[in-house]
């Protein structure tokens, strides 16, 4: 099941980074101001999230 | 089913009915038909979107996959919050600052209208097919449920689309989001319930874990191994072409997020709904799966049983009589909301990409509020007149199945290049959609084409779900080759249309510029008493204008024309009254606040109602 974990969030960090990069591009998620910062750390909790449900699951799941 | 679920049935029907029909006189504009006049707050944009997004048969197909291949089931609902950078700051901003309701709409000033044509096309044909389905689907459920014959089918179709159409012909958005929240509330609870007395019945959370067999309690499939159902097919079709289908394309959850009271509200919702509603609906839709794997290995389910009967045979073994009426009340409601939502999103298209361009030009808003309640009346029978067709033609209700899956791709690829990729053009965007689809339909009879994306499935499932991956990748490769190979586009015709140019729409439109979001202060609420001194006539003003002290002007950090939402501090309204509001030049004493009469009245509130104002970003 790990090949199955690896593949998806390697493709989902690689949109996700995306959608980081291209918010930073234009200045809505740009770290340099708190409003930026806040939804940057929310969004990457957000993904921490589903990341860790789904890890936890693979590790001690059966 | 015993006379008493029959009873609980037709209370539940006739209560969602005369429910949704009293929102009736919340609609005075299309805006408020399409987007229920963008009053609503986060908590209830996103229970109404668990209603919509559990589609027809999810309790009996999930459950089905959850009995076969254990918590792995769940994949499909918690595969979304990739999407979230993208959607909440680039595609859904564009929309709800750009002031447009549809994809073919988007597409009209992205492109050109014969773009606009061709995805209105597309997404007519996609989604009067799926309320047909959704309807046949009832029909043939209630059928069952009855244990009448197959005949009964159309007229408990025509019954379920009166209903719909009983609550959604005047009230629209506003009646279509009220009753999908008691029905998404309705289906959380007898799902979770069902799964929990589940747990409960087969001793207890540990024995109902030892009673699920080995690869059962794993998150993911695994990758290839099972044609029928791998990691890597679902997480193609459900997980990337599907989560950007549904958050990007699909018009009735567009719509949805569109009536949030700011764009802030609707991002707030999407998190809710992402982070929280869709793992709690994963386990509400497949948990009377995992159970009944549970009672299997118990013995107390026989070895014959179907995995697509798990979902009732646990239903019928757990719950006495009455709740299980509560149990497929639930199951209908799924299929109910969501098509209420079809032809609500059916309605939407119709007139703003067909009536208002080419039929009806010109004419007021009350004459395409007119069209709107007419139009939606059309998408609801022609859902029905499919029907008797599905029902005679089981290949082409299958042939349906394969139309959607044969659209979402290239639809997703064409917005998704739209905005992100400024050079993309309108023979971009229609080799994508045309090119796309006909490929799709061509690798149907033609399977070996998705051989080199099949990820080393097996080709005995008909690859079934990889095909999705095979989209994606052609109707890219179409669009990128027909873009690079013509002009790019005029770059001042796609201001405010891509992602990179958002930011120049909003210094030229500063009341609804997206700056909002790049500022600093955010949330900030004030109270205060209403003290109503203005006679001024709502209709007269575009938006009304509201004075506020000098104190809630710093509290709010609004300046004179800046935008304020002004709620019911009653919160369980849910926003129905409220207005949206422009700060006008003079000032009043702290505490106080002055509105137009006409708000007053059209909200019933009177001097010294309490209200909560808070600004809109």
């Amino acid at each position: 099941m790990w090949d199955s974990f690896v593949y998806q969030y390697a493709v989902e960090a690689l949109v996700f980074g995306i959608g980081i990069w291209a918010g930073i591009r234009v200045g809505v998620l740009a770290p340099s101001n708190p409003r930026g910062r806040r939804r940057l750390v929310l969004l990457t909790a957000g993904f921490l999230v589903v990341f860790a449900i789904q890890g936890v699951f693979l590790i001690w799941g059966k | 089913m015993e006379t008493l679920d029959f009873i609980v049935l037709g209370f539940y029907f006739v209560g969602i009915t005369v429910f949704g029909a009293m929102f009736g006189r919340f609609t005075k504009t299309t805006k408020d038909f399409f987007m229920a006049g963008q009053r609503f707050p986060a908590w209830l944009i996103a229970f109404s979107c668990v209603a919509t997004l559990v589609g027809s048969y999810s309790f009996v197909k999930y459950s089905a996959a959850g009995f076969s291949y254990g918590i792995a089931s769940s994949q499909t609902y918690l595969n979304d919050w990739f999407w979230m950078p993208l959607w909440m700051f680039g595609w859904f901003p564009i929309l709800y600052f750009g002031g447009i309701v549809t994809v073919p709409e988007y597409f009209t000033k992205r492109f050109n209208a014969k773009v606009r044509v061709a995805a209105t096309l597309v997404l007519l044909m996609y989604l009067i097919g799926y309320i047909g389905i959704n309807l046949f689907t009832l029909g043939t459920a209630l059928t069952g449920l009855a244990g009448l014959d197959d005949q009964w089918i159309i007229l408990f179709a025509i019954a379920i689309a009166g209903m719909c159409m009983a609550y959604e012909f005047t009230g629209g958005q506003t009646s279509v989001i009220f009753t999908d929240l008691l029905q998404g509330v309705l289906l959380l609870i007898a799902g979770l319930g069902l799964f929990l007395v589940g747990v409960y019945h087969v001793g207890g959370f540990e024995r109902f874990w030892d009673l699920l067999p080995e690869g059962h309690g794993r998150a993911l499939p695994p990758f290839n191994d099972n044609p029928k159902f791998n990691f890597v097919g679902v997480f193609w079709q459900d997980g990337l072409a599907g989560g950007l289908a549904f958050y990007f394309m699909n018009q009735g959850m567009l719509l949805r997020f569109l009536s949030a009271r700011s764009a802030g509200t609707a991002r707030k919702a999407a998190g809710w709904v992402i982070l929280v509603l869709m793992p709690l609906t994963a386990i509400a839709v497949a948990g009377a799966g995992w159970v009944a794997r549970a009672m299997l290995t118990s013995g107390e389910l026989g070895a014959d049983v179907e995995a697509k009967h798990a979902f009732v045979e646990v239903a019928e073994i757990l719950c006495a009589p009455g709740m299980f009426g509560i149990v497929i009340a639930a199951l209908l409601a799924a299929l109910m909301s969501t098509a209420d939502t079809l032809i609500n999103a059916s309605s939407s298209i119709l007139v703003n990409d067909f009536y208002k361009p080419f039929l009806v030009k010109n004419r007021d808003d009350k004459h395409y509020l007119k069209a709107a309640h007419w139009l939606s009346l059309l998408a609801a029978a022609l859902g029905v007149a499919l029907v008797p067709i599905y029902m005679q033609q089981e290949s082409i209700y299958a042939a349906h199945g394969m139309f959607t899956a044969a659209i979402t791709p290239p639809m997703a690829v064409a917005i998704l290049f739209a905005f992100l990729w400024p050079r993309y053009n309108s023979y971009g965007a229609m080799a994508s959609l045309a090119g796309g689809i006909i490929m799709m339909f061509v690798s149907i009879w033609v399977p070996d084409l998705i051989e080199p994306f099949s990820h080393g499935i097996d080709d005995s499932g008909g690859f079934k779900y990889i095909r999705a991956c095979y989209g994606v990748a052609v109707s890219a490769t179409f669009g990128i080759v027909a873009t690079l190979c013509t002009a790019p586009p005029d770059p001042e015709k796609i201001i405010g249309l891509t992602l990179w140019t958002c930011r120049q729409q909003a210094s030229s439109t500063p009341s609804k510029r997206p700056g909002k979001v790049r500022t600093t202060i955010l949330r900030t609420e004030t109270e205060a008493p209403v003290e109503s001194d203005s006679e001024s006539d709502l209709a007269e003003l575009d938006l009304p204008e509201l004075a506020l002290s000098a104190a809630a002007r710093t509290t709010l950090s609004v300046e004179t024309g800046d935008v304020v939402f002004v709620d019911d501090a009653r919160w369980w309204l849910g926003g129905l009254r409220s207005a949206r509001c422009a700060v006008a030049s003079e000032t009043v004493n702290r505490g106080e606040i002055t509105l137009p009469l006409a708000v007053l009245e059209r909200n019933r509130w009177e001097s010294g109602h309490r209200v909560v104002i808070s600004r809109v970003d």
